[in-house]
């Protein structure tokens, strides 16, 4: 049980991370201080890099842990 | 791969592609369509159409127009009636459903009150008022021409308002220019996200402003402004009242009576005929041809007075106070900053900490009271008017010109007094003292300091080092 707590998860992350980010933009769109569709589409795929880089430390990790 | 990661990556992906499709597609609609999502308005294709009417009115009717997204225009016209134009600029894909659009966006005459209200009927089809879904995006642009002597009274959202040629004017508007001239009477205006210009207004001017500069030119009567983010600037006015915050103020000549309160804002004033009164904050306050009393007051900002008939009292701090050519008394406070006065005709009193106090070429009464401040005094003629400095931290030079009667106390504590004044006679002489007389005495002239020097120089000195 333990083992599987520690365990690192990089899709919780990334749409923990999604959500806090499209709901910023969202929120400064409303407040007229960015344009919400040029924002997002310009910042969109950045979701799939982070994701990409947290699989790569997540797979470091957990290879770490296996040899320990 | 696991099913969450699976199903976490189809959902990223939809929602790109959604963003993607939108932004390929967002110019190929008009603004009802995408309007609400990017925020934006008034985009894509549109059609103008127009329509007219008029109204035939008694002499002197009021007129009042309200509109909403797009300008007003009103301005003189014929005698016994009031000529409506109205353009309808409709944001749809094309003209026949824009004209379908159009057609049903009407002017309002309508006389309620003793006064004709000019409209359209925008309200009901206005998604933004109605709370329904959007048809089309539409501005309202209406020009008035009213009879000569009318009082007009416009109420503009989102659009710039133009009047010119009324008798009153009370304007109310937002987020575009408001621009009244040429008024027979009083005007009133109130804006907002826009700037404000008001020429030749015959009555007062009471004007309120947000977010937008005000310029102000030839108001016979008195103008009060308020204004706040956004400059102020007014040339020729009968008076003035000046409000606001986080905006420069610009005065050149006011026949009346100069009042500025402000924060965060510059003054600079110019030809003032009657008294004026100014307080700001974090930025300087220059006035010059003031006609009556000055009182200045700002704090992180320095003050410049030239040529002022009348009294001068001026505070500040952090900067310096620099006054020429002063008709009345001074009464001058300063801390962490200099004085540097030249023409005081009626003396001073000088309160400063921080740097020096020289007054060049004064006549009547000096008082000073200084900290860490050297103080130096050069009189305009013959020492006439009692002279007492107190300073702490700071050396005291007074020239004394030829002339002069005078009854000297100085002291100089930890400081040494020297003088080589011709024909000043002590009276009594200790280390660091000094009593004497000059031409049988008369005035009193009390200089002391602590940690400092005092230095009396003579006629002969002052002529030597001033040929």
């Amino acid at each position: 049980m333990e083992t599987m707590a520690r365990r690192f998860r990089p899709e919780v992350l990334v749409l923990g991370l999604t959500l806090i980010a499209v709901g910023v933009v969202w929120m400064l769109a409303n407040a007229g201080r960015v344009d919400l569709l040029a924002t997002l589409h310009a910042w969109w795929p950045l979701t799939l890099v982070v994701w990409g880089a947290l699989e790569l430390v997540g797979f470091a990790l957990n290879r770490d842990a296996r040899r320990s | 791969m696991k099913g969450a990661k699976i199903g976490l990556l189809l959902v990223i992906l939809a929602f790109g592609s959604t963003v993607e499709t939108a932004w390929r597609i967002r110019n190929h609609f008009g603004p009802g369509a995408w309007g609400w999502f990017t925020g934006h308005h008034f985009q894509g294709p549109s059609f103008t159409f127009a329509a007219e009417q008029t109204e035939k009115v008694a002499a002197s009717t009021p007129v009042e127009v309200e509109n909403a997204f797009g300008a007003v225009k009103v301005t003189q016209g014929a005698p016994g009636e009031v000529r409506i134009a109205l353009r309808k600029v409709v944001y749809l894909g094309t003209e026949e459903k824009a004209r379908v659009f159009a057609d049903r966006i009407q002017i309002q005459a309508v006389r309620e009150g003793g006064a004709l209200h000019v409209r359209t009927n925008r309200n009901d089809f206005d998604h933004r008022l109605s709370g329904t879904e959007p048809e089309a995006d539409f501005q309202t642009h209406l020009d008035v021409l009213v009879p000569p002597g009318t009082e007009v009274k416009v109420h503009n959202e989102h659009g710039a308002i133009e009047l010119t040629d009324v008798a009153r004017a009370e304007v109310s508007g937002s987020f575009d220019t408001i621009r009244v001239e040429r008024v027979g009477g009083p005007a009133q205006i109130e804006g907002r996200h826009g700037d404000v210009q008001a020429r030749g207004i015959k009555g007062d001017l009471k004007l309120t402003n947000r977010h937008g500069d005000v310029t102000i030119e030839d108001v016979d009567g008195r103008v009060t402004v308020d204004a706040q983010h956004g400059e102020v600037s007014a040339t020729r006015v009968g008076g003035l009242l000046v409000s606001g915050a986080h905006g420069d103020v610009t005065v050149e000549t006011v026949r009346g009576d100069l009042e500025v309160h402000t924060q965060h804002g510059a003054v600079r004033g110019t030809d003032v005929t009657g008294r004026a009164s100014v307080e700001t904050s974090f930025q300087g306050v220059t006035l010059e041809k003031i006609g009556g009393d000055a009182t200045v007051h700002t704090e992180h900002g320095d003050v410049s007075l030239t040529d002022v008939m009348g009294a001068v009292d001026a505070q500040a701090s952090f900067d310096d106070v620099s006054l020429t050519r002063i008709g009345g008394p001074v009464t001058v406070t300063v801390r962490h900053g200099a004085v540097r006065a030249q023409g005081l005709e009626k003396g001073a009193r000088v309160r400063a900490s921080g740097d020096e106090v020289v007054l060049d070429g004064f006549h009547g009464p000096v008082e000073i009271e200084s900290e860490r401040a050297a103080v130096r005094l050069v009189p305009a003629g013959a020492i006439s008017a009692a002279v007492k400095v107190t300073a702490i931290h700071g050396a005291i030079e007074l020239d004394v010109p030829a002339g002069s009667r005078l009854d000297l106390q100085a002291s100089a504590e930890h400081g040494e007094i020297t003088t080589d004044v011709p024909g000043l006679s002590a009276t009594q002489m200790s280390p660091g003292k000094l009593a004497a007389t000059l031409g049988g005495g008369g005035n009193a002239v009390v200089l002391s300091t602590s940690h400092g020097d005092v230095r009396l120089r003579g006629a002969a000195a002052v002529a030597e080092k001033t040929p």
